[in-house]
């Protein structure tokens, strides 16, 4: 019968009062424990609703506990598996673990009040399409510093992606520790109130989704 | 950060606009990062068009993602 996959932990983290009332249970190996349960409909053709029941499953988890979380779609065919999976990867996972431990995810999200110009997007030279692709460029490589500047110094870790050609120009994902949750807010909104031209839009606390290790690259 | 407030909680408080965002940032997440089991067991999720399901959720939501307002929606455009 196959398992789907929420998250890891570790097996010493004592399973919330609700995991089997709401049909989930650990799946436990080399010391750690695969939250798992039964395969939750059609996997290939998920809906909004589907994911956030996946997504809901992972935070009322790590209200509990320090968590990886799994992809959406992770399925397993026996407890066999789940064995297989955590033993092979056991070192892999507990280091990210330890990476992850009393820490959530804030996601960033930067993006221009107007749209940039983009006058020669369809008609121009190569060469001047390069030339306005460097200005957007360097405009979003400015912005991601301005957001680097306000809060990198609160997070533990981070991923930032700059997208110059994109209404959103800069994504960003950021550990930060429980207790900086609400400065990292704050400083977020103040930059958003001091930036006349850009956006910025920050969401969560996330389960790590963007630190699990490198198997999520 | 509780049970009583989930990021849908959350989305729900506080409007239609960060809603769009959350909706995008969830589909990152979800379908883009976490654990990805590989070799002899099965993902689901492999072989999900990931850009046209992102579409599906955020369409409607265009001035909060960043997906091009101009024009068609383009597969490559609308992949972050």
């Amino acid at each position: 019968m196959t398992v789907y996959l929420y998250a890891i932990c570790s097996a010493d983290a004592p399973a919330p009062p609700w995991l089997a009332e709401r049909g989930l249970r650990y799946v436990e190996r080399s010391g750690l424990a695969a939250v798992v349960g039964d395969e939750p409909g059609d996997l290939t053709a998920p809906s909004e609703e589907d994911l956030w029941a996946h997504e809901q499953v992972v935070e009322s988890l790590m209200d509990a506990h320090d968590l990886l979380p799994a992809r959406f779609g992770g399925l397993l065919r026996s407890d066999e598996e789940v064995w297989s999976l955590l033993d092979e990867r056991s070192a892999e996972l507990r280091r990210a673990l330890d990476n992850v431990r009393g820490a959530v995810e804030l996601a960033v999200r930067a993006g221009w009040r107007a749209e940039p110009d983009r006058r020669g997007d369809a008609r121009s030279t190569g060469s001047e399409y390069m030339a306005d692709y460097a200005s957007h460029d360097a405009r979003a490589r400015a912005l991601a510093e301005c957001l680097d500047d306000a809060v990198s110094a609160l997070a533990r870790d981070k991923s930032v992606r700059v997208l110059p050609r994109r209404l959103s120009a800069v994504t960003g994902a950021y550990l930060v520790d429980t207790p900086r949750v609400e400065d990292f807010r704050r400083r977020i909104e103040r930059l958003n109130d001091e930036l006349s031209d850009a956006e910025i839009v920050c969401t969560g606390p996330w389960p790590p989704y963007s630190f699990a290790g490198d198997a999520s690259r | 950060m509780t049970a009583s407030t989930t990021t849908l909680e959350r989305r729900e408080r506080d409007g239609l606009a960060a809603g769009e965002v959350t909706v995008l940032d969830l589909v990152d997440r979800l379908l883009g990062a976490g654990i990805v089991i590989h070799g002899d067991v099965t993902l689901a999720a492999a072989d999900i068009d990931l850009v046209h399901l992102a579409l599906s959720l955020v369409v409607g939501s265009v001035d909060a993602v960043g997906v091009d307002r101009r024009g068609p929606l383009r597969p490559r455009e609308a992949e972050r």
